[in-house]
């Protein structure tokens, strides 16, 4: 089934992908959206994108401040690879998913050896370093005033342009360098034959052709010539009507036709990336009617080592960057997972610990023993189940669940559960709730989960303290639409060194006790309902958070009437 | 007056301090904690202890309160040090006892033990 995907370049959700099929996709800032974007400048039903013929084309539905396809203003448009589109503020950029394999493309070019009958030879070539002042400078001297220097500007400049399109794929980045070249050069068909980046083989990577060429009909792409572009780093052009025997009026011309081809090296800055190989044939039938041979010229050689050098480039620069993100996902999961062992070896030792009170309050019989014991022991359960839902929260791509609550409902919960957890404390927490609180949408286990996390660190922040309070409020501003819980301490405060970094991830202030995840979960699920996290440290010490998010209604949204959630509860799939 | 053997944890879990005081102190001893947030002023103004339990890989130990516990612990004091499996080259103080984490607070409470009671 055909897919696609539209990655998010710009906006509250960069970084997220969804995957899109032949069903419609709705894209809004309303919650029934297929896909919600929470930007104020987006319609609540912005656009929808439909599977049509084989394509996917985005249609927008009216919206207030339009719907824009590489920075064109559109009703509608039919979406390729590489596009990008405008919601708003946010920039999503479609790739289709579907491309064929490599085994598929080796399967449409025959790799000739020496002893094939391919009778081509050899009838110009130009030395590699000529393509490179015309990819420089786009402009050349020696070429035949059929393709003129404005020509090769505007093709290398359409060329450059793909090599630096966002992609996450190198095999459609070369198609559409190749569609191009197709153009540019008048070819039949081309492919581009590239070095794998683990060996020194060059393979059938990229094939393509011009509309009207049978599509079943293999390329014949000679070794000898691949070989000899190699190893002299030259382009060629061949030809097998000159010197072929088979070149005899009323003959072999009729079943063979002519056919022409250029080859020239991918030289990127530091090694040969591979070839392009393009060719032109002209029919038998055609020739016998008196057609003149499709031919290709020098000129047009130049022009193609100009885009085999920057095809080259482009290769170098994706696999420079997919290197990158490798080395970088791969520091990201050995952080992740020394964190978390760090994490899970202090909750190991409480756990350790009121084991370790509790077998001494039974070996001497004493209650009290036991009772600390378990104090311990409960409160490190309490530790590994936040750390859980906070991993599982910051580990999944989710929309909020959205449903009717109320606020205060969710932050009384918050409440009980951190004054179980200050029991035993001096710390005292107080409640201000908001009676007047308007009806909203928000999903309450994720602000829920926000809030204590929050909370949970204003506790801590007040342990030492022996008139530690914490005070949390719940508020709406009418003007703004914005809903907010605000979580006030009376703590040591944030040392300024380390404000700027207290959403970091595994970033934590609060050493064996922090698992640096909390804020971060906070602020993901602020970001999920359009809100944000502002924090503010007064100088006399303590910490004011203040969750803000605007409030959500949408009359066409399925509403579920509920209260505060529970640790039982479940949650939808997000 | 009787001279309490005086713990001191440098430690941002609680669970070392509530598990000791919860042991020790129907021993006699008297079991305090110094985290992070205390820094030097609290240090300081700390009576000397008897013995010190530093978490070396505890993220929440600051800096200079390494320092601080270490230029009292590499002299006088009796350490023991939670986190190590091995004294750190040129270490020669005998007083000293290493626990890697996580450990079995029976280990701990022995290692406290035999420091506050030297031969």
């Amino acid at each position: 089934m055909a897919k696609a995907t539209l990655l998010v370049l710009q906006g509250v959700d960069q970084g997220k992908r969804a995957t899109i099929g032949q069903q419609t996709v709705s894209l809004g800032r309303g919650p029934q959206n297929t896909i919600r974007i929470l930007d104020t400048e987006v319609s609540r039903n912005h656009a929808e994108i439909l599977f049509e013929n084989e394509h996917w084309t985005l249609h927008d539905l009216d919206s207030s401040n339009g719907s824009f396809v590489n920075g064109q203003s559109i009703r509608s448009h039919m979406l390729k690879t590489g596009d990008q589109l405008q919601i708003g503020r946010t920039i999503l950029l479609f790739t289709e998913m579907a491309s064929p394999g490599s085994s598929e493309i080796a399967s449409r070019i025959d790799l000739l050896s020496a002893d094939d009958p391919d009778k081509s030879q050899i009838v110009g070539t130009v030395a590699s370093s000529e393509g490179k002042p015309l990819a420089r400078q786009a402009s050349v001297s020696r070429i035949a005033p059929v393709i003129t220097a404005d020509d090769n500007l505007q093709t290398l400049y359409r060329i450059s342009e793909e090599a630096v399109r966002a992609t996450d794929s190198l095999d459609l980045l070369l198609h559409r360098m190749l569609d191009l070249t197709i153009d540019a050069v008048g070819a039949d068909r081309a492919c581009m034959l590239v070095a794998e980046s683990r060996s020194d083989r060059i393979l059938p990577r990229v094939f393509s052709h011009r509309p009207g060429v049978n599509p079943n009909e293999r390329m014949p792409v000679s070794t000898s010539i691949v070989n000899y572009v190699i190893a002299q780093g030259e382009g060629v052009w061949t030809s097998d009507a000159l010197h072929d025997s088979r070149f005899d009026p009323g003959h072999s011309i009729v079943q063979a036709g002519i056919r022409e081809a250029m080859c020239v090296p991918m030289q990127g800055r530091y090694e040969l990336m591979g070839v392009i190989y393009v060719d032109i044939t002209s029919p038998a039938d055609y020739l016998l009617k008196g057609g003149a041979p499709r031919t290709f010229r020098e000129e047009l050689l130049t022009l193609l080592l100009a885009i085999g050098r920057q095809s080259a480039l482009a290769v170098e620069n994706f696999r420079y960057q997919e290197a990158l993100v490798t080395a970088e996902r791969l520091a990201a999961v050995g952080q992740t997972i020394a964190s978390l062992s760090h994490d899970i070896k202090n909750i190991l030792q409480g756990v350790r610990g009121g084991s370790y009170l509790i077998d001494m309050g039974l070996n001497e019989g004493k209650e009290e023993l036991i009772r600390k014991g378990w104090t311990i022991v409960e409160r490190n359960q309490d530790r590994i189940y936040g750390l859980v839902m906070d991993m599982l929260t910051y580990s999944k791509e989710r929309q909020p669940t959205l449903k009717e609550s109320d606020l205060n409902s969710v932050v009384e919960e918050v409440n009980r559960l951190i004054e179980g957890r200050i029991a035993d404390h001096p710390t005292r927490t107080e409640l201000h709730l908001e009676e007047n609180l308007p009806t909203t949408l928000f999903d309450p286990e994720g602000i829920l989960r926000a809030v204590l996390n929050v909370a949970t660190n204003a506790i801590d922040a007040v342990e030492e303290s022996d008139n530690g309070k914490v005070i949390i409020s719940t508020d709406y501003d009418a003007e703004t639409e914005l809903l907010s819980v605000t979580v006030k301490d009376n703590g040591t405060g944030i040392p300024v060194a380390e404000r700027n970094h207290i959403f970091d991830l595994f970033k934590s202030t609060k050493g064996a006790r922090g698992t640096g995840l909390g804020l971060t979960v906070s602020q993901k699920i602020m970001h999920e309902h359009g809100g944000e996290i502002q924090v503010t440290c007064p100088e006399g010490g303590g910490c004011i958070f203040r969750l803000a998010w605007p409030r959500i209604t949408d009359d066409a949204a399925p509403l579920e009437h509920t209260g505060a959630p529970t640790r039982n509860e479940s949650s939808a799939p997000g | 007056m009787i001279n309490r053997t005086k713990v001191m944890v440098v430690d941002g879990l609680t669970e070392t301090e509530e598990v000791l005081k919860a042991v020790l102190e129907p021993r006699g001893m008297q079991v305090t904690r110094v985290s992070s947030d205390d820094r030097h002023e609290r240090f300081h103004s700390t009576e000397e202890p008897t013995v010190v339990v530093l978490h070396e890989s505890d993220r929440s130990v600051s800096q200079d309160t390494r320092v601080a516990s270490r230029s009292l612990t590499w002299g006088e004091i009796p350490c023991v040090v939670i986190g190590r499996t091995h004294p750190p080259l040129h270490a020669s103080h005998r007083a000293r006892r290493y626990l890697p984490q996580p450990f079995q607070y029976a280990e701990l409470v022995t290692a406290i033990e035999s420091l506050a009671q030297p031969d």
